[in-house]
């Protein structure tokens, strides 16, 4: 009896979502064919391995194995999750699970479980082979288990851009181009981080306890900050468009951005490690200039529900606009956010006595200065785009798209009208992160016209102070309308 | 429950779809919501469901708007779309199964709620059935199953009648009344339009965006229709009565339908009774004289006709 209500209580608490994924799942056809894909592939490469010859078979064939599960799983799995919710979630044709009860964050959490559970079932049909690589000697069993785990928790965090992607409002072929862009920046970011090729190449097991603290600190950075930053900017984007949506992200970028400051500014301080302090302003960089980009996306008119809960003091209804869903704060949140990330930097540098030299300093300012100018240009000058001129024939929640145009189109001008062509040089793979963003920064000459960008900004933020003003003065809650309606009649 | 939609208005680019329209209806009514194709039916009613927003005005439920709490219409609405479930790899007990669970009903309540509405939409046997395998008359009972699952006080069903055998069509119409009969509010689209008039108590007829006629049947049919159709079956000649009539004041026109005459006179009962002493005195036999009431299908006619006249169609 006791078993039975536990077996109930736990199907009551099973996602509804998963259920049916994992149901589908089981019934289709992807399933199968992937395992025995799978299967076929490993067995190819380990018969490749084993009759090569190799000296040092187990090595050899453990990173064969490891590569394709990894390539594949973050290629696959995550495209296939992103697929299928983009076909659920599209503009036009909404599935009803949509309009049931399910709360958004357990949409997208059942998504990524039902993946992640697929994910696992490909790694279970590896595990034997894997054992085997031990079995031929020269592989270290935590080392395997933990680039195991690794992979896997990236593989997740791929699922989750991919969900991501399958809910932002656009079109499919917007949505592969970003999907593209994010795998080629994920590649990247990945390649860059100097932790994983040293997990999946070294021991753990050697690892000083401060490498093992600065590995597990990376790796909170750039996997389970960014992971839940996905998720809940998906159940975001799933939220009803009356909800108070961007609240939620928005207060956990800059908690995320403010706690990792200090610690990254403590370790500093610390171990004179002023690399971390690096890659927090570069994502930083890249999180308030996407931020841009999707804020202007939102409404200029906030509804009832919204504000419905905007406080009644003065100081506090300030912070709120900052923080609730409406593009004139949102903006305003970005651009704070983007100002303050240099001030911070430039504090941190200053404090700092293993920093970069002040010219470096100075390079990267200049740089990464003009292209979050051009990115703050661009998100100003969709805004008045759309609201002059495509108000009633496009969607407003589709600005960034226009954003991104002016972006590109921007620093295609700046190259050819006002930067020596001689100059251009590609910057190393640190400035390819914030992803498009960077583009201005990667094609900067050494002098880019900063300056030039500077003075744009100030007359667009001159322009655009009225569309901020009037919805700073819309900020407070309204009484509700009432309105005559025609009564039909009897059964 | 009342369900009052209030000054609805939806743009698609410069398109109106819906154009300032308001109604309202409650518990026990049937409505029928009609319209041609395109004339805003299924936008208002994905509106109405929660699925879309309105470019302006609101949709409320008992007073709780479907724009800023959606999640709580959500709950009280049970919506039927014009499309039918189409989910691959899944029978048709899964898919109840998902969508009880999805409106959190617990799982010692699950089974069997799944259960009574597999029996009430005559699903039980197909139960085990994938989707995909179902005839359209059986996905629309799945629709109904699926909109019902949760038990919500407001059905909105857009073309239920859609593709369904004269059979299906008149079980569907029995559901209607037994739903009907248990105090939910239901909007329903069809296109066919005697049908709505044996079950709706209200409608509602868009055109363009916008409301052309709406109130209860019986008020809309005396409202709209100035003229009324009188059926005689003269017991004797048919040529002889019908000369007759076309020679009577208030008689627009006399038509011979079978081994009927239809008159189309101008005025009500009082013109129609003068007719029959008329005939009487003039010593023409009568076998069944009637008069018949305006249906929906004439007046869906006569509207949308004015609205073409209108635009110089």
């Amino acid at each position: 009896m006791r078993l039975n209500a536990l077996l109930r209580k736990f199907d009551s608490r099973m996602n509804p979502i998963a259920v049916k994924e994992l149901r589908q799942i089981s019934r289709g056809k992807f399933l199968p064919v992937i395992l025995i894909g799978f299967l076929f592939m490993q067995l190819l490469v380990t018969g490749a391995v084993t009759f090569s010859g190799s000296a040092a078979p187990g090595p050899e064939l453990y990173e064969a194995l490891f590569v394709w599960l990894t390539v594949i799983c973050i290629l696959l799995i995550p495209a296939y999750a992103g697929f299928r919710l983009a076909q659920e979630h599209s503009d036009m044709n909404k599935d009803l699970l949509f309009i049931s009860t399910l709360k958004p964050v357990s949409i997208v959490w059942g998504k990524t479980l039902s993946a992640a559970v697929l994910v696992a079932l490909i790694y279970s049909v590896c595990m034997p082979f894997i054992a085997m690589t031990y079995i031929l000697r020269g592989v270290d069993l935590l080392s395997a288990f933990l680039n195991i785990v690794l992979s896997y928790l990236f593989t997740l965090t791929a699922i989750l851009v991919g969900i991501l992607i399958g809910c932002m409002p656009a079109n499919r072929f917007i949505k592969g181009i970003i999907g593209l862009l994010g795998l080629f920046l994920s590649f990247f970011i990945l390649m860059r981080e100097p932790i994983l090729p040293r997990l999946i190449a070294e021991s753990p097991a050697n690892m000083s306890f401060q490498e093992a603290l600065e590995a597990g600190f990376r790796l909170l950075w750039i996997w389970a900050f960014p992971s839940i930053g996905f998720l809940l900017l998906s159940a975001a984007f799933v939220s009803p468009p009356s909800a108070n949506r961007a609240f939620v992200p928005r207060v956990y970028l800059t908690a995320v951005w403010a706690a990792s400051y200090i610690a990254v500014f403590v370790w500093d301080q610390i171990n004179g490690d002023f690399d971390l302090i690096m890659w927090w302003f570069v994502l930083s960089f890249a999180g308030f200039g996407w931020a841009l980009t999707v804020s202007v996306s939102e409404r200029d008119e906030i509804g009832l529900r919204v504000r419905q809960k905007i406080p009644r003091l003065r100081f506090q209804r300030a912070f709120a606009f900052l923080f609730y869903s409406g593009s004139g704060g949102g903006f305003l949140w970005a651009s704070v956010g983007l100002v303050m990330t240099y001030l911070f930097w430039s504090c941190a540098f200053a404090a700092s006595s293993g920093g970069i030299s002040s010219e470096d300093f100075l390079d990267y300012l200049n740089r990464f200065g003009f292209a979050s100018l051009n990115a703050w240009n661009a998100a100003v000058c969709a805004v008045f785009i759309h609201r002059k001129f495509l108000r009633n024939r496009v969607s407003g929640a589709y600005t960034w798209l226009i954003a991104i145009g002016v972006y590109i189109i921007s620093n295609l001008l700046w190259g050819i009208f006002a930067v020596d062509s001689e100059a251009y040089r590609y910057f190393d793979l640190i400035e390819l992160l914030p992803g498009i963003m960077a583009i201005g920064a990667a094609w900067a000459s050494e002098n880019p016209p900063t300056a030039a960008a500077g003075v744009i900004a100030l007359i667009l933020g001159c322009a655009c102070i009225p569309w901020i003003a009037r919805q700073a003065a819309a900020f407070k809650p309204a009484p509700l309308e009432t309105r005559g309606t025609q009564k039909i009649g009897s059964a | 429950m009342e369900v009052k939609i209030n000054r609805l208005k939806r743009y698609f680019g410069l398109t109106r779809a819906v154009d300032d329209i308001s109604f309202s209806f409650s518990s026990g009514e049937i409505v029928a919501f009609i319209g041609s194709n395109g004339a805003g039916k299924t936008t208002t009613m994905r509106i109405l469901a929660t699925l879309d927003e309105p470019t302006e005005g609101d949709v409320e439920l008992d007073g709780v708007s479907a724009v800023n709490h959606p999640e709580q219409v959500r709950k009280l609405i049970g919506y039927m779309p014009d499309s039918l479930p189409t989910h691959r790899d899944m029978t048709v007990h899964e898919y109840l199964d998902f969508f009880a669970r999805a409106y959190s009903i617990p799982s010692e309540k699950r089974a069997q709620t799944i259960d009574d509405v597999q029996s009430f939409t005559g699903l039980g046997d197909i139960r085990n059935n994938t989707l995909h395998s179902l005839s359209k008359g059986m996905k629309q009972r799945v629709s109904l199953g699926r909109a019902l699952i949760h038990d919500p006080p407001v059905m909105v069903m857009d073309e239920p009648a859609a593709g369904l055998d004269p059979r299906a069509r008149i079980e569907l119409r029995e559901l209607l009344r037994i739903l009907a009969d248990q105090g939910k509010a239901i909007l329903i689209s069809s296109h066919i339009l005697t049908e709505l008039s044996e079950i709706c108590g209200g409608a509602v007829i868009i055109e363009k965006g916008k409301i052309a006629v709406a109130g209860t049947l019986d008020e809309i049919l005396s409202q709209q229709a100035p003229q009324t159709v009188l059926a005689v079956r003269p017991a004797g000649g048919l040529e002889e009565a019908r000369q007759a009539l076309m020679l009577l004041p208030n008689v627009e026109n006399v038509a011979v339908v079978g081994n009927e005459l239809e008159a189309r006179i101008s005025g009500g009962e009082e013109e129609a009774s003068q007719i029959l002493s008329e005939l009487m005195k003039q010593g023409i036999q009568i076998a069944e004289f009637k008069r018949r009431g305006g249906d929906l299908e004439s007046l869906f006619m006569q509207i949308t006709g004015k609205e073409d006249e209108g635009n110089g169609k």
